[in-house]
């Protein structure tokens, strides 16, 4: 080890130690001279004579290089300086192969840093691979996701051996005030062992204690944004008040910075024993710890060491049937015992988007692929015109082995120059993927560490062996004679080779697009689903009233958000005005009714859980949903036993019959609650998204705290911010905005993440159908340049033109023929991979695979047109005159 | 090639534990070390010049002897090598080996 340093650092000093051995050898001349002399010799002869003898000196010094250097280090040194020679001859070639594989450099790299991101940097817990969120789930009745009561996971926390320890929580959203302005932010109610299960110490003070979580100690534990939003980032706030809803919390830690739990958006965490401070009904609240059907926590679990999540998953299931015995229930609203184990990680990130991620890396891989095919052509292409060189240098002794040497270290100058290139280009690849991406999680937190810069040499070292080995092997195995005879062209060989890499880019080109293609019909067919309302000129306002609980308090609330629609329908360029409790929502349904008259279904399985939100009377015309039966709620008639009913409902539960008139009630055939007649029906919205189907839901005619205004416009509706605003605080000045958007941006968050992936997908495949087309391009240019001679005999011997020109582009467009056959097939394939990223296309959509064969084809028609055009160029007089 | 340049009658590797075995009393310039050769070999010994210094190269890279410029004898600038640690252990290693090898070629010729 010490004797490779010592020679590198003997590479590095190779000046000084030849300056050294000079003067030592000088010495040694003299002191023999001087030996000489002392037997007799004149000065003169002396000298001569020790020069004669140190004669040898030359050889000696290259020894001694041999010895500091090796033999391999300075046959490479010698190398890399011939290379940079030969490179700066040909300019061009060495820029076109230095672009197109940065090209491909940079598009996995910047590919690369967002997985990194997303998926492969551990989440900022200790141990994060080992915590797993425990959900209560139904497949049976798609219900997936849920929450559990608090004796349900004591069992699990008692009997589960494979789970170490298990937390709870639950996120409650709350208004700040005292000091600053009033805000509403999200918190959670945890249980005293979240922080240590997920092993993130404070950053400053403390977390509570189990013991304060039993006495009910009113104490806060803050997130670092709000400690630095609100408290200026002061230590002194510890001890301080945080006051949420009215209630006192004194603030006793503060977590470091990037902790969140479960997202971003919880600001603090108290107590989980709290909740029934937060209760309107507190003794409610207090009878809910012993009640199995009140699900109300969230939990988070850490697997024991070396339990896999389906041995704890196993477990869990062997527990909740137990539980289902000892407990059975016939309420429909319940979900049950049955439970599902998620990574936390892959919640966090979700399924899809980590499909997707991979699929975009293997796109990108191909790219790369396509990239290293292109430039072992053009090297192909160039060796053809250095086997003059290469002979000669065979000729004079070079071995094969030296001959592969000097090609691939200047294959590895070009895929250094390439790796820097495309790693600076990605940088710049990936601000511009976050800036266009942001609802993406974790996207944010995109950068260039070690692991990506590892990923970046390992991508650039061995798309330099791939498109360097095969044509140094090729180009150096030609007998010398062959090369040195005047005028010998041969490229027959390599040809074949030639035609292999074309026919491969052009398959991986059409995988590429098929994909690409796929994934953008999947977006515009999600982009033109009829959101069930005019969805162009709606600004929605997330606003919450904090109105102080009195006896008229509903009244108040109910009156201040019918001022806020009629004000807000008197301003200029405003239609119309509504309310909802939330326009868009991700909460699964919860709720399950029972129709009156109606069969009660046999078993709780096919039950139906809908949908419900609070409106107000003039919502469903602002938001253009149209009434299919019946009438619209008024003013009159807040918290009246009615309800306006979608069309899912109505099909669903009154078997298509008009249900205006008929009633319904929440909860099960049991249940204990007032009927609710049915007074209009209306279309339905696809208040969940745009890619699942409407849900029954019904509306109600009544508030709550927070509510969206739906205000529709006639212009751009984002010029009304500040008017909209202005009325909110003019009508009631305590009221918080919470968040203002057109729904058009909402929306688009919706498609964010399909967007991110279809746009992302077509640009990898177009540059990939750029990349094939200049190797296409460059082939028939090559062929039609190398059979000039045998064109220009055809047209002596009287073919047209015109012959020539259909021979070159038919023999230029049979490669890419070839290579979309092989691709399609390959396409076949491989988007079954994707079948979770289409929205209503299958992954062997024909008319998908259709368009992109005669597009391929298009441009590889294009990519021959030229470069045949020539063939029909050749003048049969210079053709045979050529040497 | 230029390690063919010692004289046909040293076996291959002896003129490094040659070299090794001078430097023992203390350090010496190139010259001196082929003096010593010479002189102590009764002149049947005559290294030279060309296969010397390439030697010491490989001494040096080795890390079995250093070098430090300092005066001659006459104060002319000259290069002294000196032994090392490793260079010791080297020469004990190899002169074991020698005797091993010269033993038994000498075995071979008395017997056969």
């Amino acid at each position: 080890m010490s004797k490779l340093f010592r020679r590198v650092w003997y590479l590095l000093r190779q000046r000084r130690l030849e300056r050294d051995l000079a003067q030592e050898v000088e010495f040694h001349r003299a002191l023999h001279a001087e030996e000489l002399q002392r037997r007799g010799l004149d000065m003169e002869s002396a000298r001569r004579e020790s020069a004669r003898v140190m004669g040898n000196m030359a050889l000696a010094r290259e020894d001694a290089r041999r010895i500091w250097i090796g033999h391999a280090l300075d046959g490479i040194w010698q190398d890399l300086r011939y290379a940079a020679r030969s490179l700066r001859r040909n300019l061009f070639v060495a820029a076109v192969a230095v672009l197109t594989l940065s090209i491909g450099v940079a598009a996995n790299a910047a590919m690369f840093s967002v997985i990194n991101a997303i998926l492969l940097r551990p989440l900022p817990y200790s141990d994060p691979d080992r915590l797993v969120l425990i959900w209560v789930a139904d497949p049976a009745r798609n219900i997936h996701e849920g929450a559990t009561s608090f004796l349900t996971l004591t069992d699990w926390r008692r009997e589960n051996k494979r789970i170490t320890d298990l937390a709870f929580w639950q996120e409650r959203a709350g208004n700040i005030t005292g000091g600053g302005e009033p805000e509403r932010v999200v918190g959670a109610l945890a249980s005293a062992n979240l922080f240590p299960l997920l092993g993130v110490a404070p950053l400053v003070g403390r977390t509570f204690t189990a013991e304060e979580e039993r006495q009910r100690e009113a104490v806060v534990v803050l997130s670092h944004r709000l400690w630095q939003r609100r408290f200026g980032g002061a230590t002194s706030a510890l001890g301080q008040m945080l006051e949420v809803d009215g209630r006192p919390l004194q603030i006793i830690g503060v977590m470091p910075q990037g902790f969140q739990f479960p997202t971003g958006d919880v600001q603090h965490w108290e107590p989980a024993t709290l909740m029934s401070a937060w209760s309107s009904k507190p003794p409610v609240a207090e009878r809910s710890w012993g009640n199995r059907q009140a699900e109300l926590w969230r939990v988070v679990g850490r697997l024991a060491p070396g339990v896999e999540i389906r041995d704890a998953q196993s477990q869990m299931d062997a527990i909740g049937q137990r539980l289902a015995r000892s407990y059975p229930s016939t309420d429909p609203d319940f979900i049950g015992y049955q439970t599902e184990l998620v990574p936390l990680l892959q919640q966090v990130t979700g399924r899809n988007l980590q499909i997707a991620l991979w699929t975009l890396l293997g796109s990108v891989g191909m790219v790369l692929l396509i990239a290293c095919a292109n430039v072992s052509n053009l090297l192909l292409a160039r060796g053809a015109s250095r086997t003059r060189e290469l002979s000669v240098r065979a000729a004079l002794g070079a071995g094969r082995r030296r001959l592969v040497q000097q090609l691939l270290i200047e294959n590895s100058v070009i895929a250094f120059a390439a790796g820097i290139a495309g790693s600076l280009a990605a940088g710049w690849v990936v601000r511009a993927i976050a800036v266009s991406a942001t609802p993406i999680p974790r996207l944010d937190e995109v950068r260039t560490d070690t692991t990506v810069l590892a990923f970046m040499i390992m991508v650039s070292v061995l798309a330099g062996l791939l498109f360097g080995v095969v044509p140094a092997w090729k180009l150096s195995g030609k007998c010398p004679i062959d090369g040195l005879k005047e005028g010998a062209i041969d490229g027959r060989p390599a040809s074949r080779l030639r035609a292999t890499l074309v026919v491969v880019e052009c398959a991986l080109t059409i995988t590429l697009l098929v994909g690409a293609g796929l994934l953008m019909r999947s977006l515009l067919l999600v982009r033109s689903v009829n959101a069930g309302f005019d969805a162009a000129n709606v600004l929605v306002a997330r606003v919450h009233l904090p109105i102080p609980v009195s006896p008229q308090w509903r009244r108040q609330e109910w009156d201040t958000f019918a001022e806020f629609t009629s004000r807000l329908e008197a301003l200029p360029d405003v239609r119309g005005a509504g309310a909802i409790t939330n326009l868009m929502t991700f909460e699964h349904p919860e709720e399950a009714i029972t129709a009156e008259g109606r069969p009660v279904p046999p078993d709780k399985r096919s039950s139906v859980l809908v949908n419900t939100a609070d409106v107000m009377p003039g919502f469903f015309r602002a938001i253009g949903v149209p009434l299919l039966s019946g009438r619209f709620f008024t003013a009159r008639e807040q918290n009246a036993p009615i309800a306006i009913v979608n069309e899912t409902f109505a099909r669903r539960f009154f078997l298509g019959e008009d249900p205006v008139g008929k009633r319904f009630k929440e909860g099960g055939p049991d249940a204990k609650d007032a009927w609710i007649t049915v007074v209009g029906v209306v279309g339905d919205m696809h208040r969940h998204g745009l890619e699942s189907a409407p849900i029954p839901e019904f509306f109600f005619p009544s508030t709550e705290p927070t509510m969206d205004l739906v205000i529709r416009a006639n212009t751009d509706p984002r010029s009304l911010g500040a008017s909209v605003r202005d009325t909110i605080k003019t009508t009631y000045a305590n009221a918080i905005v919470l968040q203002m958007q057109t729904v058009d941006e909402m929306f688009g968050d919706l498609t964010a993440q399909r967007r991110f992936q279809a746009w992302l997908m077509a640009a990898f495949a177009g540059v990939a159908l750029v990349l094939s087309a200049v190797g296409i391009f460059g082939i028939v240019h090559f062929a039609v340049s190398q059979r000039q001679r045998e064109f220009g005999l055809r047209i002596a011997l009287g073919a047209t033109r015109q012959d020539m020109f259909r021979l070159a582009l038919g023999q230029g467009l049979r490669l890419p023929a070839i290579g979309a056959a092989l691709g399609l097939i390959g396409a076949f394939a491989l988007t079954r991979l994707i079948e979770h990223l289409l929205f209503e296309v299958r992954p062997t959509d024909p008319l998908t695979f259709a368009g992109v064969a005669v597009l391929s084809m298009a441009v590889a028609l294009l990519a021959c047109w030229i470069p045949a055009r020539r063939a029909t160029r050749v003048d049969p007089l210079v053709a045979l005159r050529c040497d | 090639m230029g390690l063919t340049n010692q004289p046909p009658d040293l076996l291959p590797g002896t003129l490094d534990l040659l070299i090794l075995r001078t430097l023992v009393s203390g350090e010496l310039h190139g010259y001196a070390i082929a003096e010593r050769l010479k002189v102590l070999s009764q002149d049947v010994l005559q290294v030279g010049e060309s296969s010397l210094y390439p030697a010491l190269q490989r001494l040096l890279l080795n890390g079995w002897v250093k070098a430090e410029w300092g005066a001659s004898e006459n104060n002319r600038r000259a290069r002294f090598y000196t032994l090392t640690a490793a260079g010791k252990k080297r020469l004990a290693a190899e002169r074991a080996e020698f005797e091993r090898l010269v033993g038994a070629i000498q075995r071979v010729l008395q017997l056969a």
